[in-house]
């Protein structure tokens, strides 16, 4: 068998994705998403994402995130020894571990898809039949707080990011 | 590789090996075949392909390379030590080889405990606590 490169096109438009936390960013609380998320700093806390995540490269994510998507980890998830309880990532969708990526926690997900030359030092997990995820319930219920409103990707977010000097998709609206 | 008219970005995800068209062939070495059940340690210097069931361990030799497939429909319960595990059927144990490679293809279950030095999950069924560090640290 001859080993093939996979590479993701990313079309944030096309993709559905309308929220973005850039590198050096730290977001730690509830949140709930609606429509799906670039993570290229640190996020943290219960997050529901209502679309597709892409976990960039250097990114980090802990907590308990439950996506209604596919999930796209180049990045890390959880912390070196963490317990699985404390880095979860939860996907209805398919879960696609690049080469870059690094697992310390635990990933669900419905289908998996584990590129060679990821790290993994965790629990991974596919749903072999349609297990449905209760994720408002249990977002809430982790962190007993109130459920933050939808962010929008707006004009001057986009502008700012693109003054920045680290090569970045621009998102269109 | 940015388009920058429509701000589309192509990253790549990685290196996975495909399955040939045609049906897995037979490692090298031995083989359980189909209706066949094995219970036991299996020393091999090789490798071993199971077709039916094979229950027990399956440890390479020292100084040795082998390689492990599980076919379609076969099971495997095992601890198994092998520089390569190909699993197309239902495997539910533990891996143990710090450099070794582990592949779930589309029709592979795995279930258990797996530590190696690659793991490459072609959308099969998994759940695993899995200990995997490229470079085999």
């Amino acid at each position: 068998m001859s080993p093939s490169i996979d590479t993701l096109t990313i079309d944030p438009t096309a993709m559905g994705i309308r929220h973005r936390f850039g590198p050096e960013s730290l977001i730690d609380g509830t949140l709930k998403l609606a429509g799906g998320a670039l993570v290229q700093g640190e996020v943290s806390g219960a997050v529901f994402v209502q679309g597709p995540l892409l976990i960039w490269a250097d990114a980090t994510v802990r907590g308990v995130i439950q996506v209604d998507g596919d999930v796209y980890v180049f990045g890390t998830i959880g912390d070196p020894g963490c317990a699985p309880d404390e880095a979860s990532v939860e996907c209805q969708g398919t879960a696609y571990l690049a080469a870059s990526s690094v697992l310390n926690g635990r990933i669900v997900a419905k289908h998996l898809q584990i590129y060679q030359g990821a790290d993994l030092r965790g629990q991974v997990r596919s749903l072999a039949s349609a297990h449905k995820l209760s994720p408002h319930v249990s977002a809430v219920d982790e962190r007993g707080g109130a459920i933050a409103e939808a962010t929008e990707v707006v004009e001057e977010i986009d502008a700012h990011f693109r003054r920045a000097s680290y090569p970045i998709p621009a998102f269109s609206r | 590789m940015t388009d920058t008219v429509n701000h589309r970005l192509c990253i790549p995800l990685g290196l996975r090996d495909s399955p040939t068209e045609q049906l897995p062939q037979p490692a090298d070495g031995s083989c359980i075949g189909p209706g066949v059940r094995f219970e036991g340690t299996f020393y091999t210097g090789v490798g071993c392909a199971v077709h039916g069931h094979l229950q027990g361990a399956v440890l390479q030799l020292p100084d040795h390379s082998c390689g492990l497939v599980v076919h379609e429909g076969a099971t495997t319960e095992a601890f198994v030590d092998a520089d390569t595990v190909e699993i197309h059927g239902n495997f539910k144990g533990q891996i143990e080889n710090p450099r070794g490679k582990v592949i779930v293809y589309k029709t592979g279950t795995l279930l258990g405990e797996v530590r190696a030095g690659d793991l490459i999950v072609v959308s099969g069924v998994i759940d695993a606590c899995i200990g995997v560090s490229p470079g085999g640290q």
